[in-house]
């Protein structure tokens, strides 16, 4: 207030006439600022922690509306338009795409199932199902054995899970190309022992083994935080009632960690089944994965239509594939409060 | 020979030592409790009885058998963890079926066990519930059946009362107690709680940094304390020190302030450093002096009116602060900060203990 009265005499004495229009205009300014319909809004804006919550949720919902849910909007409707001369999108209703990747040489009545695109998702299942499987059992040990060791070097150990996330991923696969390839560190070491072997790139091993290092911390950590909340106690007071080890391992252990278990391994199903990279790189056309399809589809091809509709085929089979899983484990436990 | 002995234990983590050549035993059926403040050592100790910690030294015998050595899952003992330590995810019939299962006991002899035990802890029909579900005094009991319920030789218990309020911790305390009594079974307590202990125990064990302070009977350690520690730790007293002066008329105390308090029968020789420790509910207080042998002149500095009982925080004309507790009193308002007031120690009731930090015995 004392700024907007010194500038205002200011003016006064280089115009007394601009100073008074100024002090009027001011005089309107201060009226407007000060009536009960502005200052209320500025009330409920400030005031009231329910409309900061609200603009704070609002702004992470509108960003996901934009970014994600309108692009995903776009897909289904490009899925249902059909495909010009040249690539051009033709706006008019079919149901031709879906026809072509769901139905085309699949007979039911001879069991013959030559359809590209059902093909190669199951194979895409099938690798997230054995990367899945693969990060679970590489995962769990360490997992443990980190929630359940008193070391000061816990946040180091843990640096390790994380550090080839400072990596970027295409030079992963590149580094694992170097361990898999034909002179590659895999064919010495196996040399060493008097083993002959030439290579295991461009392998199914090659992509399933790639994914699995690539996506293993995603399984570390989920499944070290479930060990790491149990409480010791649990399992000491296990032991004293007669559990050996093992038996307490299976009674106590095991179940209390099934949440970091299912949070692990819908991460990694999730990210292996939608992988794009490893198949390129590490597997050879057999290899493909359903990611490398539909970009061959919306890229090389440039049919956008049947690329989206078999995006949206992906989509619906994957939050399928979930919903089994979570009548099963039941998702809330893993990614809700937790255990209590 | 005992029915658990604890022989020259010594447990070090690292460099530090947390029990320091502890021995005791504790005969069949006998309630002993490890009483002591947080860090003296006495769940470490009970943590070696359960087969939890294994001594670095020293020899564990339960019925006459080694079990140093042996983990905990061979030994035979029920253990309460001072937050119960349910299984979350089992319900209360799997939590106190437990150790059953684990001891391959066929399922329909287990329920029955298991809703035995459940009776004995007053939790009837709770069987199918989840643990989480209870309130705290409810997990302890069921705490207490799943470590009762497969009838082992020794109960452990680990401050298990600490958690809940102290309504509640007196009934759970009165229902240890009748359990206990009932089934028989010899059970090492651990507690910093002097109440706890000194109402459930037969026999109780006050430990000091790891070390043996004294033994015996709550009567025991409570009205001989043979040690500066106990004396301070148990009860609520005065502490003085001084030098002993034995001869014909009787054991005097002479404080280091020049007080002279005439003590009843003691053990201690003449000139020997020594500890007074004035208990606050064995000194009254009166406005006007009694005549009494030791009567003390002091200023109130503080009345603190409990109901039950009234503490006076009061200042000696020697300097030192002492603190009287009267029970029922009802003359409080008489009292007030800065009044002139008489405290008297009966000459039997003058606890002396031995000044181990002031010289060499003589």
């Amino acid at each position: 207030m004392s700024n907007e009265q010194e500038s205002t005499g200011g003016v006064r004495t280089s115009s007394a006439e601009g100073g008074e229009l100024r002090e009027r205009v001011f005089g309107l300014r201060t009226a407007v600022l000060r009536s009960d319909a502005v200052t209320g809004v500025f009330d409920r804006i400030t005031g009231r922690e329910r409309v900061f919550a609200s603009v704070q949720a609002g702004f992470g919902l509108g960003w996901m509306l934009v970014f994600l849910f309108a692009p995903l909007l776009y897909i289904v409707s490009l899925s249902f338009w059909q495909r010009g001369a040249g690539g051009v999108v033709v706006q008019e209703f079919t149901l031709a795409n879906y026809e072509y990747i769901l139905t085309e040489s699949v007979d039911l009545a001879s069991l013959t199932f030559k359809n590209l695109y059902l093909t190669i998702l199951f194979q895409s299942l099938k690798y997230g199902v054995f990367v899945t499987v693969g990060a679970l059992l590489l995962g769990y040990v360490p997992a443990y054995f980190l929630g359940r060791t008193v070391t000061k070097w816990k946040a180091a150990l843990l640096l390790l899970v994380v550090l080839p996330f400072w990596v970027p991923l295409i030079i992963r696969y590149y580094a694992w190309i170097l361990v898999l390839g034909n002179q590659g560190l895999l064919v010495s070491m196996l040399g060493w022992v008097g083993i002959e072997a030439s290579g295991f790139l461009y392998t199914e091993l090659a992509v399933v083994s790639g994914l699995t290092q690539a996506l293993l911390p995603f399984m570390i950590l989920p499944i070290y935080n479930s060990v790491n909340e149990i409480d010791s106690s649990l399992i000491e007071s296990a032991k004293t009632m007669g559990a050996t080890p093992l038996r307490s391992f299976y009674e106590v252990t095991l179940p209390l960690t099934l949440p970091g278990v299912s949070a692990g391994v819908i991460l990694v199903f999730i990210l292996s089944v939608g992988s794009y990279m490893a198949p390129a790189l590490l597997g050879a056309p057999s290899n493909t994965m359903v990611a490398n399809l539909i970009e061959s589809t919306f890229g090389q091809n440039l049919d956008w239509p049947l690329a989206s509709a078999m995006g949206v085929v992906y989509l619906f089979v994957l939050f399928g594939l979930i919903s089994v899983f979570n009548r099963f484990v039941g998702l809330d436990d893993v990614f809700g409060g937790g255990a209590e | 020979m005992s029915y658990v002995q604890i022989s020259g234990v010594t447990k070090t983590f690292g460099d530090v030592r947390a029990v320091k050549d502890v021995s005791f035993e504790a005969e069949r059926g006998e309630f002993v409790s490890l009483l002591g403040p947080s860090g003296c050592g006495k769940t470490t100790t009970l943590r070696m009885i359960a087969g939890l910690e294994t001594p670095t030294e020293g020899t564990i015998e339960i019925g006459g058998e080694d079990v140093t050595k042996q983990p905990a899952y061979e030994r035979d003992i029920g253990m309460v963890f001072q937050h119960y330590a349910l299984f979350p995810h089992k319900t209360v019939g799997e939590n106190v079926g437990f150790p059953l299962k684990m001891r391959g006991v066929d399922k329909a002899e287990r329920r029955e066990r298991v809703a035995d035990a459940l009776e004995m802890v007053r939790l009837p029909g709770t069987m199918d519930r989840s643990p989480t579900e209870l309130s705290g005094g409810q997990q302890q009991r069921v705490a207490l059946a799943r470590a009762l319920v497969f009838e082992p030789n020794v109960l452990l218990m680990d401050e298990p009362l600490s958690a809940l309020d102290r309504v509640l911790r007196q009934q759970m305390r009165i229902e240890l107690e009748r359990i206990q009594e009932e089934i028989g079974i010899t059970t090492i307590y651990v507690t910093h709680d002097q109440t706890e202990a000194f109402s459930l125990s037969d026999r109780v064990i006050v430990l000091d940094q790891g070390e043996l302070s004294q033994q015996g009977s709550p009567l025991e350690i409570y009205e001989n304390p043979q040690s500066e520690f106990v004396g301070e730790f148990i009860g609520q007293s005065t502490k003085l020190s001084g030098t002993v002066t034995a001869d014909d008329d009787g054991v005097t105390l002479r404080t280091d302030s020049g007080l002279s308090l005439e003590s009843g029968e003691s053990n201690l020789t003449h000139d020997t450093p020594a500890l007074a420790f004035l208990r606050a509910e064995k000194l009254s207080i009166s406005k006007t002096p009694t005549g009494a042998a030791n009567e003390l002149s002091a200023t109130v500095t503080t009345v603190s009116y409990l109901g039950e009982k009234t503490l006076f925080f009061c200042t000696l004309a020697t300097g030192e602060e002492i603190t009287v507790a009267e029970h029922g009193f009802t003359n409080v308002g008489e009292y007030g900060s800065g009044d002139e007031v008489f405290i008297t120690i009966p000459e039997e009731k003058l606890l002396l203990v031995e000044d181990a930090s002031n010289g060499e015995p003589a």
